[in-house]
């Protein structure tokens, strides 16, 4: 024990919750980004094929 | 049609309607409810390591995404050698779809890392052989798609694809290996030894061992696998685009 009262033996667990949320973040986020690409890549493939439907009926 | 024609199952499900597969939403769900189990028994279950603070649950995370990356990659190779093999356009579409999951596993891997070094190593990043090999396998991946996308002949993009992603492997086993071969690494090691010189390695608990073995198997199997099914569906559905845009131009 200190003048303090604080007992020295003992070391004090860092606050690192604010890392710890980061760290979540980047994970959820970036199966986010990777998710919404495939589908808005597949939006615009049906959309390529109802417009090649559409021209294959024109002809 | 005939180029249609020889394109996987799935391909010609998708010629017919856009409904997914019964066995791929019930995957789906497994592994969303999975992802949040595993999420719950790190933030909640596995004690709190006293020295790092909470920061140290994202390894929960962290270690297993190398593996599911790995098993991504994995897949790629047994994609190139199949295709090589058998010029079938089903076994690229499998490698094509373990790159670009891999990649992303793999990127989650890094950012983790980074995020962890900077309370507990004092930096974000550091040349450290282990961090560096992996810096060095995602920029090889990452090369892997600006390539493929820049051949526009379909055969030599398939053959060029095939072979780089065999012998990309090569910078995923060196990613794991490194931290035993090179001892002046600051890595800790989470089975056998932490080479001498690592900083910020911890002793698990049994709540940390089940933790981590049970998000070893979601984020190792499981969610590379489910996300792979669906990029599988999706280059089936490229396919199928180019091959009836080819087929509107022959016509006209």
């Amino acid at each position: 024990m200190n003048a303090k009262g604080e007992n020295l033996m003992e070391t004090q667990t860092p606050d690192t919750l604010n890392y710890l949320i980061m760290g979540l973040v980047a994970t959820f986020g970036t199966l986010a980004l990777l998710i919404g690409s495939f589908i808005a890549r597949e939006r615009n493939l049906r959309k390529d094929i109802d417009l090649i439907n559409k021209l294959n009926d024109d002809n | 049609m005939s180029a249609v024609h020889d394109l996987p199952l799935s391909a010609a499900e998708d010629e017919n309607s856009g409904d997914r597969p019964r066995a791929l939403t019930v995957l789906s769900i497994i592994t969303v409810l999975s992802v949040a189990v595993g999420l719950y028994l790190a933030l909640v279950y596995a004690g709190l390591d006293t020295t790092q603070g909470e920061i140290q649950r994202i390894f929960y995370i962290h270690m297993p995404v190398f593996f599911g990356a790995f098993l991504a990659f994995a897949g790629t190779v047994l994609g190139g050698v199949m295709y090589l093999r058998t010029r079938q356009v089903k076994w690229d579409t499998l490698a094509v779809a373990g790159v670009e999951v891999g990649l992303v596993l793999a990127i989650i891997n890094l950012a983790t890392g980074s995020i962890w070094a900077r309370p507990i190593w004092n930096t974000w990043w550091t040349w450290d052989p282990r961090l560096t090999s992996a810096a060095i396998m995602v920029l090889t991946y990452a090369a892997y798609l600006m390539l493929r996308n820049g051949i526009e002949n379909p055969g030599t993009r398939r053959r060029f694809a095939s072979v780089y992603g065999i012998l990309a492997i090569v910078t995923v086993i060196i990613t794991l290996v490194i931290i035993r071969i090179v001892p002046e690494t600051i890595h800790p090691a989470a089975v056998g030894p932490s080479p001498q010189d690592a900083e910020g390695g911890f002793n698990m608990s049994d709540t940390m061992r089940n933790t981590l073995l049970f998000n070893m198997i979601i984020w190792a199997t499981l969610v590379p696998v489910t996300l792979m099914w669906f990029r599988i569906r999706l280059q089936n559905l490229n396919e199928r685009v180019s091959a009836m845009k080819a087929e509107l131009l022959s016509r006209e």
